[in-house]
């Protein structure tokens, strides 16, 4: 499945997560079964370490980016940058943006898309990314407003020295169970997202200071 | 009257006095409420607040809250707080909260304890749950000012379609020793409780007076 014909995930994926018998086991951790030998009620797989150097420049553009408020007090509060289908409508008026722009396009790249497919044992397609920020006093809900398709989402990671005693990590919820994603700079986590999964992202507190948590939501369409 | 007389302050007892409040929690904004300052008698909040203080708690963490809850106060064992109980579950209390807010039919009541410390908070929600009819905090926190966080906050609110949304915080009461909050459970009565940001400990006792199936 890996060859070097992948130009894009060369170029931002650290070696190790491109050699076949890794990914091959990283596709046998996301589809394992529970103590039971039942399917896990929330599948996931968190990577740590992912991207290679080049994501420090892309960590320094994100933290600059210019944000919208997003704040419905019983749902949300948090700055988010950009809804993008199409990653040429982002905001390029400048050249410090390329390898920002760079990175985004590797998720919306084939290349990518194959990846995760193999990954997961989904078939995915249209994806739609967005870039949240959240700081102190930001948080997201469970509400039963928030209407869930299914689909495969990739949350990146790249907020440096984030501690979660401040808060702002991502939870997952389904039926009993819970999980809650541990901050990790420079990691990914993916997962499969039904209707009856809710998640949340915890409120950040006053220990937070002026830090930022920044992640990428990437969001995988099933293939018909 | 006899249990009103030993723990509520004689003013809160006043005929004229009593009126006035009811007119004030009915006309009030963004949604009825009363704030009733130094309500109880001085030496039974000063026992009661330090019953709550060695009562057992647990941490209750969600993405809406996190705290310290007590178990059920009514089935707490400490002697303060049963007496406590005794009075705030009597017959005559209800009546008395039922004149207030002009509510009828008053039967069950919530009681809880909470211990709000630092990086605490409960984010906005509307209480709406079947039965709810007022809801209450006995709030016997001392030394807050507004740099310490704790504040029991009240939303405007809009409506979007069916929806009613809360949109900003138009009202803001600083945790205040000896004090009784009472609003009614509506579909716009969204409130939250600010973060604590600070070693103090905001204590308080909080539920709902319900009405029938409950």
């Amino acid at each position: 499945m890996v060859n070097k014909e992948m130009e894009k995930l060369y170029q931002w994926l650290k070696k190790d997560y491109l050699q076949q018998k890794t990914v091959i086991q990283m596709r046998e951790l996301y589809n394992q079964e529970n103590d039971s030998n039942q399917k896990q009620v929330i599948k996931q797989l968190q990577l740590q370490q992912f991207f290679n150097t080049k994501i420090k420049t892309v960590v320094k553009q994100l933290f600059c980016l210019d944000a919208t408020r997003k704040y419905v007090p019983n749902i949300y509060n948090y700055s988010f940058a950009q809804k993008i289908r199409n990653v040429q409508k982002i905001d390029d008026k400048s050249d410090g943006n390329k390898e920002l722009m760079n990175f985004l396009a590797l998720f919306q790249s084939e290349e990518w898309i194959k990846y995760i497919s193999f990954i997961t044992g989904i078939k995915v397609v249209n994806c739609t990314l967005k870039i949240k920020s959240f700081g102190h006093k930001d948080y997201s809900l469970i509400h039963d407003s928030i209407e869930q398709k299914k689909a495969i989402i990739v949350l990146v990671d790249i907020t440096p020295n984030w501690k979660d005693e401040f808060g702002g990590y991502f939870v997952l919820h389904k039926g009993e169970e819970f999980f809650v994603v541990p901050s990790a700079e420079n990691s990914i986590l993916i997962y499969e997202r039904d209707q009856e999964m809710k998640s949340f992202v915890k409120y950040v507190n006053h220990h937070a200071g002026k830090k930022k948590k920044i992640f990428l939501e990437i969001e995988y369409e099933f293939s018909t | 009257m006899d249990r009103l007389n030993q723990w509520i302050a004689t003013q809160y007892l006043e005929e004229k006095k009593i009126s006035l409040l009811k007119r004030q929690f009915s006309s009030a904004k963004p949604f009825p409420h009363i704030v009733l300052q130094d309500f109880f008698r001085e030496e039974k909040a000063n026992a009661l607040r330090d019953a709550l203080l060695s009562i057992d708690y647990e941490k209750k963490e969600s993405d809406l809250f996190s705290f310290l809850q007590s178990a059920d106060l009514r089935i707490v064992k400490n002697t303060v707080i049963k007496d406590f109980v005794a009075f705030y579950t009597s017959t005559e209390f209800k009546r008395y909260i039922e004149y207030l807010c002009s509510e009828k039919g008053i039967q069950g009541i919530d009681l809880s304890g909470f211990v709000y410390s630092d990086t605490d908070y409960l984010l906005p929600h509307d209480d709406q749950l079947q039965g709810r009819k007022i809801a209450y905090v006995v709030n016997l926190s001392k030394g807050f000012t507004a740099k310490d966080g704790g504040q029991l906050e009240f939303f405007s609110t809009k409506k979007k379609g069916k929806e009613i949304l809360p949109v900003k915080i138009v009202k803001k009461f600083t945790p205040s020793y000896n004090t009784l909050f009472l609003f009614k459970v509506q579909k716009n009565s969204f409130h939250q409780v600010a973060e604590v940001t600070s070693q103090k400990k905001r204590v308080s006792i909080g539920g709902w007076f319900h009405g029938k199936n409950v």
